[in-house]
């Protein structure tokens, strides 16, 4: 029965049970049963007039199908019947037998002959079962023929199903849902299969394939979400291959009235399908893009569709349905929805501009729609954004320029003319072949991104300051999800912001500045400001003194060396407040050289090198400054330092000691106590040939990403080496006290448990060897028995043996 | 000679068996020879071969007096068939002795182990007092003589130190090849293998066992040279590191035991110390990097996880224990980098316990190294947390202590134990930090951020306990702030001129008068009076190991001194903490071998009242292990029981055959 089994499970066709081949082996056909079969032949009759030979044949006719193991247990069986025909004709096809009972515990049970006969009513059914299984069986050949062409993955699921489908007396809803399931798998290889074929009879000849495309976008409506999305896919990638570089506009009546040339109207009658295909596709996308299932593979799509081809017709509704996604919960969707909005800013070059004014103008409103409160990543991708130089404030002069250049070229035409003849063709090739557009059109649209994007940006500010004064200061941390990267996005193109908007924008930097707000956005907000005065020199002249009081309050608060970003805005900060900016007060300066000195102390070893590197620079730069770094008594002034003074101004820092510098001189890490000791010591002679600014310093110095900066002292290369020390110290006198205590140590016992173990080695030993010697004896007992019955010997062996068994 | 009766009396089946079982047969065969072999010499040993007692006197006399090679070869002989007594066949010996009476055995193995070294050593003129490095033996004239001698008693007894089990039997031999180990320098194999069995037990074996095992290894590494210690600085770390895998309220005192060990250990060759501390620590610096630039799960749980924190506080205990410009103050900064970067690495509530260890362990680095070591954002950062300011809400929970775990539940992060335990050990350290530097000239704007955020905390948080205990610790640092303010004033010195810094304040660094001084003392007081509790509320929650218990007390809290005052003067005047520990543990352990002691025998002979023992054993140790202990004396006293009754039957049944 094992055996039969296993053969079983090689088989091709598991679900139909094959319920004649078990019954075949396993039925003991008692004397009782002939007995019974021959006496009762009115009743038996009807099991010799069964049409055996149409059932043989029918099975006769599936050998197609069959491999080699069914086709042998075909010929086994029917050796089988030949040889119970002598015995009686009716039983070796009795259908009765086919279905075997289940019991509660497993086991099958397999009608007798004599039931059959009690219920002869079923018989015809059973055999019209019959005759359905091979039939079955047959279509799950096929199946196991299609999935082998699979690839692992349904094959593994296949396998998977295999084992419970051996399991006899399957309930039939049961077999239907592994049916459907199988068929399903199949369905899924034909139409992967189908998918591929058509895609490269697409990518190998567009033109000639348009209905292959058709039939793709029509798989994309597929029932089957997997199917459905393997099309999608595939026409992603087909669409970024196949469509134009340029915008297919559909042709005017007048167009379509004028005689054209035949291959004119392919190409015509190729764009028309292609658009409208395209545009049915990516209808099916924004569908998708709705549905739950489908929502990432659509987005997928979408974005591939935006990096690859941005110019092409529908891309303002590809747009529209991907923006909303910036805000979406999934993180994986932010990002790939953000990645495809960077790279479509990034290559302009592809849809000239007006796919990022469309993208900027749509995020836009969707801020204001969403009034501010959305995930950071939608004004993120801003940042991507990049603008002429020249955009907003020189548009005057920008739009002089090309004459006075044309001017120039004039002159120079006159002058040479052979030359430049070439070198204008050359040129005008040059110009035709770049696909870039004017410089006027450009202007254009990157003014009005720009617009969009400042839009966004003071929308937010505005949010950011107005609801702070309403609600308490708790909540207000978390309800500017934006002012972050808004904050980043204004320190970027703070020199596009127009002069218009400077007073209002830093009178909102200022009160964002004040408080409320945290740490790090009080100090871009300082950052903003500087940033903005420093870019509109010229145009402005307000007076940043608050801005200074507040960053001197930050500094108090500021944990820069979280992580790398923080590291670097801090170096940022420094450098743009206290590098860059004009002219400073005295008092200021010494005040923050002093603040700086003393936050030096709480910070890690990059961000103190930078607060360091600013010190320095100030009191090279300030001579006076370099009072702090002599003890003389204030040196004059009437002030008096005070330590806790919010504006640096009025701190008298001028009169204090840099007393910080001595304990810094002392800090772990050796390159901060070098730096230091050469601002006490040495700033005097003023030889100070390298620069470093706090950015540098930062860069150089960061442990961010591990390392060590500087370097360890390593260790000597080469050891004295040594033969012995001598004893430093003695833990050794220690033992010794400890020895005496314990000096008599009885190895008795411990020889004891050795001799103990030997014994108990050798007598297991024995009781093995007697073990199979008396097996031995019991097997060359036996075998006597059955060679010769006469010997009548060895009495002594046995004896021996049973001796050694009782010890 | 079975299977001869056999043949003669049952030829068919023999050759039954010849036909089917040749192995068996050959089995028997083999066992044939081997019976004729054995019961030769037992037919001899009465009267030849047996040791007894008298031989193995004489042979001692003639030893140790007359130096006698002969006796001394037999001897040897003797020491070797006892080392190897019990292992079978295998052992094919030319000079066998049979040991049969464990008086016999005794007198061998004490004998050797205990004055055989001595004997040597008079033989070669060696004092025993004086130190003999290793190439001095051979151009002493009677090595070449003894050579082998010595080489058969260490082989012999590192055979028989890698079979025992009992610790006593090991520390013993271990402690009687101590002086022995000038030799083992003449035998790189045996001293390999001599260190391979000296780690284990150091690592593994119990605590005096352990002592023991690494005073072998201390004299091993000095007296062998560099390159011995070299290996072993190597070796040692590496079991350190592979036993500190888990720790708990249990484990760290024997962590904290074996560290100490390990600094020992390093302060014999700074230049060899200062080589191997150099690359474990990179090899640290560079798993931390691997975390900050990976980020994924499993690169956080190399950082994240006790053999990495054990050997950070390895290397802190190590580098502070040898600080100063040619020893290993240098590696104090890759070390303060790597606790900052690892403090940083996951900012979560959650490691606030890690976090805090590292907090610790920087404050003991700085003050150690008298580096400065910006230790207060990494307090001051854990104050900044939301879970901090909070009230609580997830009820008062059990005490967490912060030394035995690294890592808390999320609804622990959320009980007022919790947050309690956070704010304490923050205000603690913070305060300790800050008086590192107390009387520097510097104080004020030191203090200045931590002031400013300690403020910021007061008034933010809502729970009044931690207000008020900001705001006495602000108070004090405002205190010190006037205090340093104040006398700097009168002073002339500038900032470089880094003398006249160094000695300002000296005095009162000396009288201790400064008010941040002061109220540290007082936290230092609390902390401890909190650890207590903690210990005492453990101790009564469960019965944890005492012995163990009590010495992480004084071992983890460096600062108790009373306790240690107390201990000082049952032990004389032992300076270092080790060695107290030590005392303490060793006095310990002999308790407990004598209860031990006491109980076997007693339970062998009343074992009816084996109760009323085990009750008086527990009054004695709370300890798990000895209960275990006490399990495993039971369960082997009732297999013993079994055993005699088993082979009682077995041999008497072997003799029925035998007289067959």
């Amino acid at each position: 029965m094992p055996a039969k089994r296993k053969r079983q499970r090689d088989g091709p066709a598991p679900v139909p049970l094959l319920p004649p081949e078990i019954h075949d082996d396993d039925i003991e056909i008692s004397d009782g049963d002939v007995e019974f079969v021959t006496k009762n032949k009115g009743y038996a009759g009807f099991l010799s007039g069964l049409d055996t030979k149409g059932i043989t044949k029918q099975v006769l006719g599936l050998k197609p199908d069959w491999n080699g193991d069914n086709l042998e247990r075909f010929y086994e069986k029917k050796a089988k019947v030949a040889a119970n025909k002598d015995f009686d004709n009716a039983l070796t096809v009795d259908p009765v037998d086919a279905l075997p009972i289940k019991n509660p515990d497993g086991t099958l049970e397999y009608r007798r002959v004599e039931k059959a006969k009690a219920v002869p009513s079923t018989e015809k059914k059973q055999d019209a079962d019959k005759k359905e299984q091979p039939t079955k069986t047959k279509q799950k050949a096929q199946d196991k023929s299609i999935k082998a062409k699979k690839e692992s993955k349904p094959r593994a699921k296949g396998a998977e199903v295999e084992p419970d489908v051996k399991k006899p007396a399957l309930q039939p809803e049961v077999l239907e849902e592994l049916q459907e399931f199988v068929s399903v798998e199949e369905k899924r290889g034909h139409m992967k299969e189908k998918i591929a074929n058509l895609s490269t009879e697409l990518l190998s000849c567009p033109e000639d394939s348009t209905g292959s495309l058709k039939e793709l976008i029509s798989i994309c409506s597929d029932k089957d979400d997997t199917v459905k999305h393997f099309a999608m896919l595939s026409l992603m990638a087909i669409f970024r291959d196949i469509l134009p570089g340029y915008r297919i506009r559909p042709p005017t009546e007048k167009e379509l009235e004028m005689k054209v040339s035949k291959e004119v109207k392919q190409t015509r009658d190729y764009e028309a399908t292609l658009l409208k295909c395209y545009q049915g596709y990516v209808q099916t996308l924004i569908r998708g893009s709705y549905t739950a299932s489908g929502r990432h593979i659509a987005l997928k799509c979408m974005c591939g569709l935006l990096e690859a081809v941005p110019h092409f017709n529908f891309g303002d509704n590809l747009l529209r349905a991907v923006v909303p996604f910036l805000d979406a919960s999934d993180p994986a969707e932010r990002t790939l929805a953000s990645l495809a909005l960077c790279s479509l800013f990034k290559n302009e070059r592809k849809h000239g501009g007006e796919a990022t004014v469309e993208a900027v103008q749509l995020i836009a409103d969707y801020v204001k729609e969403s009034d501010c409160n959305v995930q950071p990543d939608v004004l993120q991708v801003f940042l991507a954004l990049t603008f002429d130089e020249n955009i907003v404030n020189k548009n005057e002069k920008a739009l002089h320029k090309p004459k006075s250049k044309f001017k120039r070229e004039d002159k120079k035409e006159k002058r040479n003319t052979s030359a430049d003849d070439i070198r204008k063709e050359v040129e005008d090739d040059f110009r035709e072949a770049s696909t870039l557009p004017d410089a006027k059109e450009r202007r254009k649209l990157q003014t009005a991104t720009l617009s969009a994007v400042f839009e966004t940006y003071f929308r937010v500010l505005k949010a950011a300051v107005a609801p702070s004064t309403a609600t308490d200061s708790s909540s207000s941390l978390c309800s500017h999800p934006l002012l972050g990267t808004c904050l980043q996005g204004l320190l970027k193109f703070s020199h596009l912001i127009s002069v218009d908007f400077l007073g209002d924008l830093l009178a909102v930097l200022r009160k964002l500045a004040e408080g409320k707000s945290s740490v790090e956005e009080r100090l871009q907000c300082c950052v903003a400001a500087f940033r903005i005065m420093k870019a509109n020199l010229d145009a402005l002249t307000v007076d940043l003194k608050e801005f200074y009081v507040h960053f001197y309050d930050v500094l108090l608060h500021l944990y820069p060396d979280r992580n790398l970003d923080s590291e670097n805005s801090f170096a940022e900060a420094l450098q743009v407040i206290l590098c860059e900016s004009r002219h400073h007060d005295l008092q200021r300066v010494a005040a923050f050289v002093k603040r700086l000195a003393a936050v030096s102390f709480h910070f890690g070893s990059s961000t103190a090198m930078a607060a360091l590197v600013i010190i320095r620079h100030l009191l090279l730069r300030y001579k006076k400054c370099r009072n702090l770094l002599e003890n003389d008594g204030g040196g004059g002034n009437a002030m008096v330092f005070h330590l806790n003074e919010p504006d640096p101004d009025l701190s008298g820092a001028l009169s204090s000691v840099l007393w910080e510098l001595a304990l810094l001189q002392s800090h772990y890490n050796p390159e901060v106590a070098k730096l230091s000791q050469q601002i006490a010591g040495t700033l005097a002679s003023e030889n100070f040939s390298v620069v470093m600014s706090p950015k540098d310093a930062t860069a150089a110095y960061s442990t961010q990403q591990g390392g060590f900066r500087p370097a360890v002292k390593l260790p000597p290369s080469k050891l004295v080496k040594k033969s012995s020390y001598k004893s430093r110290q003695a833990p050794s006198s220690l033992l010794d006290s400890v020895e005496d205590s314990e000096n008599a140590v009885d190895f008795r016992g411990y020889f004891r448990l050795l001799r103990d173990i030997t014994e108990n080695q050798a007598l297991r030993k024995e009781l093995v060897k007697s073990k199979t010697m008396v097996e031995m004896y019991a097997r060359y007992k036996s075998e006597k028995r059955i060679a010769a019955a006469g010997k009548k010997s060895k009495t002594k062996g046995p004896r021996k043996i049973n001796k050694k068994i009782k010890a | 000679m079975d299977l001869e009766k056999l043949k003669e009396k049952d030829p068919e089946f023999y050759k039954f068996l010849e036909e089917h079982d040749q192995e068996l047969l050959g089995f028997k065969e083999d066992e044939e020879e081997e019976q004729d072999d054995t019961e030769k010499p037992t037919s001899r040993d009465k009267e030849e071969d047996s040791l007894t007692i008298a031989h193995v006197e004489s042979w001692i006399i003639a030893v140790k007096e007359k130096e006698n090679y002969a006796a001394l070869r037999k001897l040897l002989g003797a020491f070797r068939s006892a080392c190897h007594y019990g292992e079978g066949e295998e052992e094919e010996l030319s000079e066998r002795f049979i040991i049969n009476s464990s008086n016999v055995f005794n007198k061998v193995m004490v004998f050797i182990l205990s004055e055989l070294d001595g004997i040597f050593k008079k033989m070669l003129h060696i004092h025993q007092e004086k130190k003999v490095a290793t190439e001095d033996l051979k151009k002493i004239g009677r090595w070449k003589k003894l050579f082998p001698f010595v080489k058969s008693y260490l082989a012999s007894a590192l055979h028989v130190l890698n079979q025992m089990t009992d610790n006593r039997m090991i520390s013993f031999t271990l402690r009687r090849l101590r002086p022995s180990i000038v030799f083992l320098g003449e035998f790189p194999a045996l001293g390999r293998k001599f260190l391979k069995a000296a780690f284990h037990f150091w690592s593994t074996g119990e605590q005096s066992l352990s002592f023991v095992a690494f005073s072998c290894i201390r004299d091993m590494a000095m007296q062998l040279g560099t390159d011995c210690l070299e290996s072993c600085s190597k070796t040692i770390y590496k079991q350190f590191v592979s036993s500190a895998k888990f720790v708990s309220a249990t484990t760290l005192p024997r962590i904290q035991f074996l560290a100490n060990c390990v600094v020992e250990l390093y302060g014999i060759d700074i230049a060899v110390s200062y080589q191997c501390a150099f690359t474990f620590i990179k090899q640290l610096a560079i798993i931390l990097r691997n975390a900050l630039t990976v980020k994924s799960k499993d690169s956080f749980k190399k950082v994240y996880c006790w053999q990495y924190m054990a050997s950070l506080e390895l290397w802190v205990k190590v580098v502070s224990a040898y600080t100063g410009k040619d020893n290993l103050q240098p590696l104090a900064y890759p070390l303060a980098q790597i606790l900052g970067g690892v403090s940083r690495l996951v900012p979560t509530a959650r490691y606030f316990p890690l976090r805090m260890q590292c907090a610790v362990m920087l404050n003991r680095l700085a003050a150690a190294t008298n580096t400065f070591i910006p230790v207060a954002p990494v307090l001051l950062d854990m104050l900044d947390f939301k879970e901090m300011k909070k009230p609580p809400t997830g009820g008062a929970g059990d005490s967490v202590d912060f030394h035995v775990v690294i890592k808390v539940g999320k609804p622990v992060v959320k009980t007022r134990a919790f947050q309690e335990e956070c704010v304490n050990t923050v205000l603690e350290q913070l305060a300790e930090h800050l008086t590192q530097w107390c009387y520097s000239v510097a104080f004020p704007e030191l203090a200045l951020i931590p002031l400013a955020q300690l403020r910021r905390f007061v008034k933010e948080t809502n729970v009044d306990r931690f207000r008020r205990l900001a705001r006495q610790l602000v108070e004090q640092i405002e205190r010190n702030v006037e205090f340093v303010t104040k006398k700097r004033e009168g002073v002339s010195f500038s900032p470089k001129d880094s003398e006249a810094v160094a000695s300002f304040l000296k005095a009162e660094r000396e009288a201790g008068t400064s008010p941040l001084f002061q109220y540290c003392n007082v936290l230092r007081e609390r902390a401890k009076e909190r650890r207590q509790a903690l210990v005492e509320t453990r101790l009564f929650s469960r019965f944890s190991s005492t012995s163990f218990y009590l010495l992480s007390c004084c071992s983890v809290e460096v600062k108790q001194k009373p306790d240690e005052d107390e201990l000082a003067r049952d032990d004389g005047k032992a300076k270092e903490l080790f060695n107290k520990k030590w005392h303490q543990q060793k006095k310990r352990a002999g308790t407990e071998i004598l209860t031990k002691k006491q109980q076997k025998e007693e339970e062998k002979e009343k074992g009816d009242q084996a109760g009323v023992e085990e009750d008086r054993v527990e009054d004695l140790l709370l300890s798990d292990d000895d209960e275990q202990d006490d399990e495993g004396v039971r369960s082997n006293d009732d297999e013993a029981a079994q055993k005699p009754a088993n082979k009682k039957r077995k041999r008497s049944s072997k003799q029925k055959q035998r007289t067959k």
